[in-house]
């Protein structure tokens, strides 16, 4: 599964799981994404879990959404295993962090 | 002693090019890493040999015009080979899908490649680089323009990179090294092109004047502030500086 499919996937259970349409489930995930430093065509699974635990409740708060831990949990849950670490080499962050080895 | 402080601060320049730039080769030799080829790469050649020859002819007594010459043609090559990595580096690290970054990385190289032949062909023995600046024609003011573009880019790509790395970072995911990386390699990066902006000031303002010498202090400073972030970006800490991450399952960068 390529990582625009881990925001797919999420973004479709959004709108599952709450009133949110088809635009503002997505629109509410790429600012959430984009509050974390994330671009949702290359974000991977972990780390959005991370954004969906830690961002995405004030969103959802923001929208009047209710009972957004049992919406997080799901989104959670929802989320692929992630990619094999070889398409993880070259991000800036992963290059970065390899020219401060020792 | 301006010319000192000068020499002084071209020669920490080089030295922490040097230095950087072979530590990055020998990690690339054990990572297999293209990118941090490329950066060692540009490292060595740019900031490192091409800086070196430059000043050379300054530094041994009795140098002839004809070695003097070569030392210049040579530092005119390297430089402009460190200078296409940086943009080869720019594009394959922070741009690699974008179609644009190519097309720039290509004109610039293309920019480079003219000014150097021309700079090559308009040299005589007896110009300088350094001091009177009157070797390499107007084709030094095309090389100038490319590498400022080149620079100033990285340094843009760095600076985004670091916002987005710091909004990572209160979430746990982002290492304080790491983050700091982006920071220093983009003010190492503005420097560089303060650099650029006194070279092109100095083709232009009287070399005796007040001002030269006011350049040549202001280009030292930002020489020893190129050698100071280079060392901060890629000098591994002796001490962990990261921040705990979110939880057990979460990916660390590679390392």
């Amino acid at each position: 599964m390529s990582r625009a499919e881990v925001f797919e996937s999420v973004a479709e259970a959004l709108e599952r799981e709450t009133s949110l349409d088809r635009l503002e489930a997505r629109g509410t995930l790429r600012i959430t994404l984009k509050a974390g430093g994330f671009d949702p065509r290359s974000v991977q699974a972990d780390q959005m879990r991370v954004v969906i635990e830690r961002l995405l409740p004030g969103e959802l708060d923001a929208r009047g959404i209710g009972d957004t831990d049992r919406v997080c949990r799901t989104l959670v849950a929802a989320l692929p295993v992630d990619l094999a670490p070889a398409e993880q080499l070259d991000t800036p962050e992963a290059v970065f962090s390899r020219l401060g080895a020792g | 002693m301006i010319k000192l402080i000068g020499l002084f601060g071209i020669a920490a320049f080089v030295a922490a090019s040097v230095v950087v730039g072979v530590r990055i080769l020998m990690l690339a030799y054990r990572t297999r890493g293209l990118p941090e080829t490329i950066l060692g790469t540009q490292l060595v050649f740019g900031g490192g040999l091409g800086a070196a020859f430059a000043i050379l002819p300054r530094l041994v007594p009795g140098v002839s015009e004809t070695a003097t010459y070569w030392f210049h043609q040579s530092s005119a090559t390297l430089n402009q080979i460190g200078f296409v990595m940086v943009g080869y580096f720019v594009w394959r690290v922070f741009r690699p899908n974008e179609a644009w970054a190519r097309g720039l990385v290509a004109l610039c190289t293309l920019g480079l490649t003219v000014g150097l032949a021309g700079e090559l062909a308009s040299r005589s023995i007896g110009d300088t680089v350094m001091g009177s600046v009157t070797g390499g024609g107007d084709w030094v003011w095309l090389s100038l323009a490319t590498r400022f573009t080149l620079y100033g880019w990285a340094a843009f790509e760095s600076f985004r990179y670091w916002g987005v790395m710091r909004r990572r970072q209160v979430l746990g995911l982002a290492e304080q090294a790491t983050v700091d990386r982006f920071f220093y390699w983009g003010l190492s990066n503005v420097a560089i092109e303060g650099i650029w902006v006194g070279m092109a000031l100095r083709r232009v303002v009287d070399i005796e004047s007040a001002a030269a010498s006011w350049l040549e202090i202001v280009t030292a400073v930002l020489a020893f502030v190129v050698a100071w972030t280079l060392w901060k970006a890629f000098f591994p800490r002796q001490r962990s500086l990261s921040k705990p991450t979110a939880a057990a399952g979460d990916l660390e960068v590679v390392s």
